[in-house]
């Protein structure tokens, strides 16, 4: 509660420092409200509160909603993410000549695959880029 | 509803989601009075008071589950109301300012034809020189001198040193008396 300094500290300040002022009177009396004033006080504010909490309570059922489409979102773009790393690198594993069988090789270059110098070198001379590498 | 709620059970209800609705209306009970008058004294409007006093308790109501008992739960309240109402002094200085030119003279006339040579002149003075004051300078005044409120629980409530509110006080009292002094010549 509201802690007020004994009654003399303030009025021997108010004296020492402005003995003109008054230390009784009307002024000093409680503000009171009009007659009835709380009553629809409390009412209006309780209009004003109810949109609040509407707001606030519909915002609160939809949080697990919400919660569980981000999940699900995270989870869909963790996913693309793998599959097109994986992809990438099926591709390059297609790619290295040195990894086919002689058949699957002399197929694709039939077809005209597309496929760097180094690649047919490699093949002709029947080494793979780890052996040319060592 | 029973009102003997101590500040501990209050603060318990308010720390518990389930109880912070009912924590809420004790809280408006308790302290809806007070408050008015507080605000009322300030502002001097019964209309402007209820506007503070309103936005005071939708503000307690959105950031009741904030409250975290670093002061008393009366502390954080009285704040919130002595922000509201000092951001209100702050606006109407400023609109005064815009208006003051133009209804000076008109003013000065009616004071004193109403004034009359006894204790309600010294009254009518005082809060004339009382709005002359700077809104935290106002606030200041007005909860010590009418309020009786110590120094500490100011500098509690205001954020400010003990020593810059009586600064301001003494600084204020300075103010209201030459305002008085200049107005009785």
């Amino acid at each position: 509660m509201k802690t007020q300094e004994p009654k003399n500290e303030w009025e021997e300040e108010i004296k020492e420092i402005a003995p003109w002022l008054p230390l009784n009177g009307s002024f000093f009396e409680k503000k009171e409200a009009p007659k009835g004033y709380f009553e629809e006080f409390e009412k209006h504010l309780k209009e004003k509160i109810n949109p609040i909490t509407k707001k606030g309570s519909g915002l609160i059922r939809l949080r697990p909603l919400l919660a569980m489409a981000a999940g699900f979102l995270l989870l869909i773009s963790i996913g693309i993410y793998y599959w097109s790393n994986v992809t990438a690198n099926k591709k390059d594993v297609e790619y290295d000549i040195s990894t086919l069988s002689t058949e699957e090789a002399a197929l694709w270059l039939s077809e005209e695959a597309i496929i760097s110098e180094l690649d047919l070198q490699l093949y002709v001379d029947g080494m793979t880029l780890t052996e040319l590498q060592k | 509803m029973h009102l003997n709620y101590s500040e501990e059970q209050l603060c318990k209800m308010v720390k518990n989601p389930k109880e912070q609705e009912g924590a809420f209306k004790v809280i408006l009970k308790m302290y809806q009075e007070q408050l008015y008058s507080l605000i009322r004294r300030m502002v001097n409007s019964h209309e402007d008071t209820d506007d503070i006093l309103q936005n005071t308790f939708l503000k307690v109501y959105r950031y009741i589950h904030t409250f975290e008992h670093k002061s008393s739960l009366y502390t954080w309240i009285y704040r919130i109301a002595i922000n509201e109402t000092l951001g209100f002094l702050e606006q109407q200085k400023a609109q005064k300012r815009v208006q003051e030119s133009a209804t000076r003279q008109a003013n000065e006339s009616y004071h004193y034809e109403v004034q009359t040579h006894n204790e309600e002149k010294i009254w009518s003075l005082l809060n004339e020189g009382i709005e002359t004051l700077p809104a935290r300078q106002k606030m200041v005044f007005k909860l010590r001198y009418f309020e009786k409120m110590s120094y500490t629980e100011m500098a509690d409530l205001l954020k400010v040193s003990e020593g810059s509110l009586k600064a301001s006080f003494h600084h204020a009292l300075h103010k209201i008396s030459t305002f008085i002094k200049q107005k009785s010549e």
